[in-house]
């Protein structure tokens, strides 16, 4: 393996005729230098798959997937938000879709007005058979301006499901999906004919619950991972890349990564443009787009972690 | 005759010394999909074999100097 000295911009040695020639890696700038024997030749990076974007929704956008679950029975979702919307109903992230059939049940995560916690709909494909309850934890807690991460959590592997919630890498509720908990039914997670994930709101045209803020590294796995799995991610508020950090997630956006994410003009993702494509980078490609002009969200150079 | 300069081993040694090859060469696809373990004060440096670009990993991320010919 080829390296090179690494070190912070205060650190770096003096350049002098001794040194003429050493080439070092400056860990504060993210540049080479190159000592010419007085001084240091500055060499910028010219691009990083560093996490430097997230997407900014405003409040009319949504990421369409092209990725939609198996039939499964357990499931997790997660994402990084930061937002300050706390008056408006909205939809982070669901597999519904309005047009034509009502189908809400596959699973669907909303805040329903301005003081409810997660509305959570699963299980079932129809309005009326499907699995969802309201107040199952404070969604506002994390529409305080600050980034935050949430994974939910659906282990279908005992009678009933198991929903959790995590913030911040830590279990903010967890409880059985039953009829006696307050649950409407007693279905488990199942992706029967399921429609494509979306982020940032349900439906394009009927009764849309718009989501007005930044997301990143959004991610589905078609398992139940564990409260172990979920702190590491979190990481103390450090975040770390899903694939770098060991995950297989079923479908990953990193959003803005270098070599995948694209402009709308096809260019490399880059602050202030609207999206082409979001990669889906967990190998299945299931990329994900928006096709109407008016709903595209911009890449920002605003994230959780670098 | 051959005369041995009196000085040109050193210099050569210098020379070898002093010399840098990037051993890891790959294709940019291959080396963004690793995540090498550098030793302490050191980071790891690559060259694209399809892109000709320079690729040097922090720890937690990758840094690309293109190739400007």
């Amino acid at each position: 393996m080829s390296t090179i000295q690494a070190y912070t911009d205060a650190a770096r040695p003096a350049a002098t005729a001794s040194n003429l020639g050493l080439t070092i890696f400056n860990t504060t700038t993210k540049d080479i230098n190159v000592s010419d024997g007085t001084g240091w030749r500055v060499y910028e990076d010219d691009a990083t798959t560093a996490n430097t974007l997230s997407l900014d929704f405003d409040g009319s956008d949504r990421l369409d997937t092209t990725y939609s679950m198996t039939s499964v029975q357990s499931f997790t979702v997660m994402w990084w938000m930061k937002s300050t919307d706390t008056s408006n109903y909205i939809c982070p992230v669901a597999d519904q879709t309005r047009s034509g059939s009502f189908k809400e049940g596959n699973l669907t995560v909303l805040r329903t007005s301005s003081s409810s916690g997660f509305y959570i709909i699963f299980g079932g494909e129809s309005g009326g058979a499907s699995n969802s309850k309201n107040g199952v934890t404070n969604f506002n807690s994390l529409c305080d301006g600050d980034w935050h991460h949430v994974a939910i959590v659906f282990d279908s592997s005992g009678t009933y499901t198991n929903v959790s919630i995590y913030k911040d890498g830590s279990l903010a509720v967890s409880q059985d999906a039953n009829q006696t908990n307050g649950w409407a039914n007693n279905n488990k997670v199942v992706g029967t004919s399921p429609d494509n994930f979306t982020f940032g709101d349900r439906d394009v045209s009927v009764s849309r619950k718009p989501y007005t803020g930044k997301m990143d590294q959004m991610a589905f796995f078609e398992s139940a991972l564990t409260g172990t799995n979920i702190s590491d991610i979190y990481n103390s508020g450090n975040g770390g890349d899903l694939l770098a950090l060991g995950f297989s997630p079923d479908a990953y956006y990193r959003v803005g990564y270098y070599s995948g994410d694209t402009n709308s003009d096809g260019s490399v993702a880059s602050a202030g443009n609207n999206i082409l494509t979001v990669a889906d980078y967990s190998g299945n490609n299931n990329d994900a787009s928006q096709a109407t002009a008016s709903y595209k969200p911009t890449y920002v150079a605003d994230t959780p972690w670098s | 005759m051959f005369v041995l300069p009196t000085v040109g081993l050193g210099v050569i040694a210098t020379l070898l010394d002093s010399s840098f090859t990037i051993e890891d060469t790959d294709t940019e696809s291959n080396i963004l999909s690793t995540t090498p373990t550098n030793p302490s004060g050191e980071v790891t440096i690559k060259f694209g074999t399809d892109t000709y670009d320079l690729y040097i990993y922090d720890g937690s991320a990758w840094y690309i100097f293109n190739n400007d010919s």
